[in-house]
């Protein structure tokens, strides 16, 4: 009798701690939607509460936040939300940080404020330009390109991270050139000096004897970056079935594959890729997935050990009679608990989610006056945007698009498990939870 | 009684909950703490005050000719990493005001410059020093005499958990005629945060 009564209590414990808590995908779901379906103002409507709200989500809600503004061409809230990200966000780099911490943080993560990946956090700095210039204020967007040169000579970021990010220098090298801050825009050109943004050749047209040209920024942020979704991988352990928790990147299919650009009627071909923030995204995730996985394993050993202890003990207390039922209920039950006890602290699945897969830029240097700049987004749809611009002898004029709000809401797809069948972290994860499990057993029982 | 007692305290709490608005007249003190790295109004008065002393000292304003004292304030350029954009405009106002009360100095005002549109166009590009071009179109265009424009520059250092940013403003007086310096002067300014 009192063996049934602790399996059954075991399996209370179990059910209650597998009542997890909603995900960043289901806190954010009708931001997002709101935001793909193209309803701006009902976006920056929800982001606004959760970037105003005491929560963890605060810090995250509010680069989403910034994006959206950009998107709906608010450049001066977008400014001021960009910057207040500037001031406030930490960074946690998963290929550097030690192990500890990335549990700590990454695998429990979603109890603390939201710590950005060193990607994200030069495109702080990097949307805040386009803001500023969007604003038609060259000399604060020459700040930002200031504060993303010193955040990239500041951080650890290996080397070829550091150059892999053309569109940033590029911006930058632009945006100093527009301030009129030569110097600084020399420098920033010769990281990038086959950028197609250094291009001053007159586009179309022709100047008037002793005219100067203006210069036209066509920016696209194309697509959906690739998201974090928890991962549960299953490994037995002793008698009893365990679970490692990992977040996984999940892709987001597009609309468009690319933008076609055209002045005054006249086509001029395609908007060129800049920067594959996507690709960049998935390379990154493939060097830090070790170190998740081992981090798992550190956050899963308690927890392994007291389901096993407890699977253990239920099934040692029950008589001969009961015993086969004993066995299956706590091995159900060690089961449940365990995931349970991991929904307590969830995997850290937030990003800033509102970002492109890609961005592609295009520099049009054209004679004053006023133009008609035609954007065409191409793909599985064609979506074709005109924008009346004025162009002012040597000055920059913004032209800013995101297919976000043209794409359409689709929910996420679910998580996909890596094959880790073979791969020599998987295999060393496994010996360390088995290590944890025998030590209890024989060395503390 | 218990009702009330208890009515009174949940009005107490609201009373004592939500946004606290301060007048600065009513209490002087909330204008002195540093609230950011950027520059704040006590900044620019400390700094305008070294420039005034210092400029009323200079040898040039002590030996200016009666007759060439048509002065403009040009441009502060930002060359630092913070957006303080909208305190340097301040500060040249705050130059403009003195050196009109002072009556020793016929102001063209900066906004009566900025709009005129080569003017503004040159001024924009305006690097440490000022071409010639932009000089003559400001002698013949508003018939100015000297030109203050300036520029500010940072050394910006960062520990674990502490910013400082020592602030570089130099503000420079050049005669139109000859293109000379003929004042110039470099003020500190040092900001920090922790935590």
């Amino acid at each position: 009798m009192n063996s049934g009564r602790g399996a059954l209590l075991f399996i209370a414990l179990a059910c209650v701690g597998a009542t997890g808590c909603a995900s960043y995908e289901e806190r954010m779901r009708s931001a997002r939607r709101a935001y793909y379906d193209g309803d701006l103002d009902r976006a920056v409507e929800l982001l606004e509460e959760a970037a105003d709200s005491p929560g963890v989500d605060r810090h995250v809600a509010s680069l989403e936040l910034g994006s959206a503004l950009l998107t709906a061409g608010r450049y001066a809230r977008a400014t001021w939300e960009f910057e207040e990200a500037d001031n406030r966000l930490e960074v946690l780099d998963y290929t550097s940080v030690p192990l500890e911490d990335l549990a700590s943080f990454v695998l429990g993560g979603e109890m603390k404020d939201y710590r950005a990946s060193p990607p994200e956090r030069v495109l702080v700095n990097t949307l805040n330009m386009l803001a500023f210039l969007g604003l038609g204020d060259p000399e604060e967007a020459a700040v930002e390109a200031r504060r993303l040169r010193i955040l990239l000579d500041r951080t650890d970021v290996p080397e070829d991270e550091l150059y892999a990010n053309d569109f940033a220098w590029a911006l930058a090298a632009l945006t100093f050139e527009a301030a009129g801050d030569r110097e600084e825009a020399t420098d920033a050109w010769r990281v990038v000096p086959g950028s197609p943004l250094a291009d001053r050749r007159l586009t179309a047209g022709a100047l008037a004897e002793g005219e100067r040209a203006g210069t036209v920024l066509v920016v696209v942020q194309r697509g959906k970056v690739p998201v974090r979704r928890e991962a549960i991988y299953l490994f037995p352990v002793g008698d009893g079935l365990h679970t490692l928790h990992v977040p996984t990147l999940v892709p987001r299919a597009s609309s468009f594959t690319g933008a076609q650009v055209a002045v005054d009627g006249a086509a001029l071909g395609e908007v060129p890729t800049l920067f594959d923030l996507g690709a960049h995204t998935r390379q990154r995730f493939e060097r830090e997935f070790t170190r998740l996985l081992a981090a798992a394993v550190i956050q899963a050993v308690p927890r392994t050990v007291l389901t096993e202890s407890l699977r253990e003990q239920a099934v040692a207390q029950a008589d001969d009679e009961h015993k086969p039922a004993v066995e299956a209920l706590a091995w159900i039950a060690s089961f449940l608990l365990d995931l349970g006890l991991a929904q307590l602290t969830p995997t850290d699945t937030r990003s800033w989610s509102l970002l492109p897969e890609a961005f592609h830029a295009r520099r049009l240097n054209l004679p004053p006056g006023e133009h008609r700049i035609s954007v065409g987004l191409r793909g599985a749809r064609t979506v074709d945007l005109p924008f009346d611009v004025t162009v002012e002898p040597g000055r920059l004029t913004l032209v800013h698009v995101a297919t976000g709000p043209h794409e359409g809401w689709r929910p996420l797809p679910a998580a996909r498990r890596r094959n880790l069948e073979g791969r020599p972290e998987a295999e060393k994860a496994l010996e360390i939870l088995e290590a944890a499990a025998w030590w209890r057993e024989h060395i503390r029982p | 009684m218990r009702t009330t007692l208890l009515l009174s305290a949940l009005l107490a709490l609201a009373a004592c909950s939500g946004p606290y608005f301060t007048r600065g007249s009513d209490d002087p003190s909330i204008d002195e703490p540093a609230m950011s790295v950027r520059l704040d109004r006590e900044d620019l008065r400390v700094a305008m005050e070294q420039w005034y002393a210092a400029f009323n000292d200079s040898a040039f304003v002590k030996e200016i000719p009666q007759r060439e004292r048509k002065i403009a304030i040009l441009a502060i350029e930002n060359d630092t990493s913070e957006h303080i954009g909208s305190a340097l405009r301040n500060l040249i106002e705050l130059v403009e005001t003195h050196l009109v009360n002072d009556r020793v100095f016929q102001v063209v005002s900066n906004d009566t410059i900025v709009a005129d549109a080569i003017a503004q166009e040159r001024l924009r590009d305006l690097g440490d020093s000022v071409d010639p071009e932009t000089v003559a179109l400001l002698g013949k265009e508003f018939g100015i005499h000297y030109f203050v424009h300036g520029r500010v520059g940072e050394t910006a250092e960062k520990t674990r958990d502490t910013r400082r940013i020592q602030y570089f403003l130099f503000l420079k007086v050049t005669e139109v005629a000859t293109t000379q310096r003929v004042f110039q002067l470099q003020i500190p300014i040092t900001k920090q945060v922790e935590g």
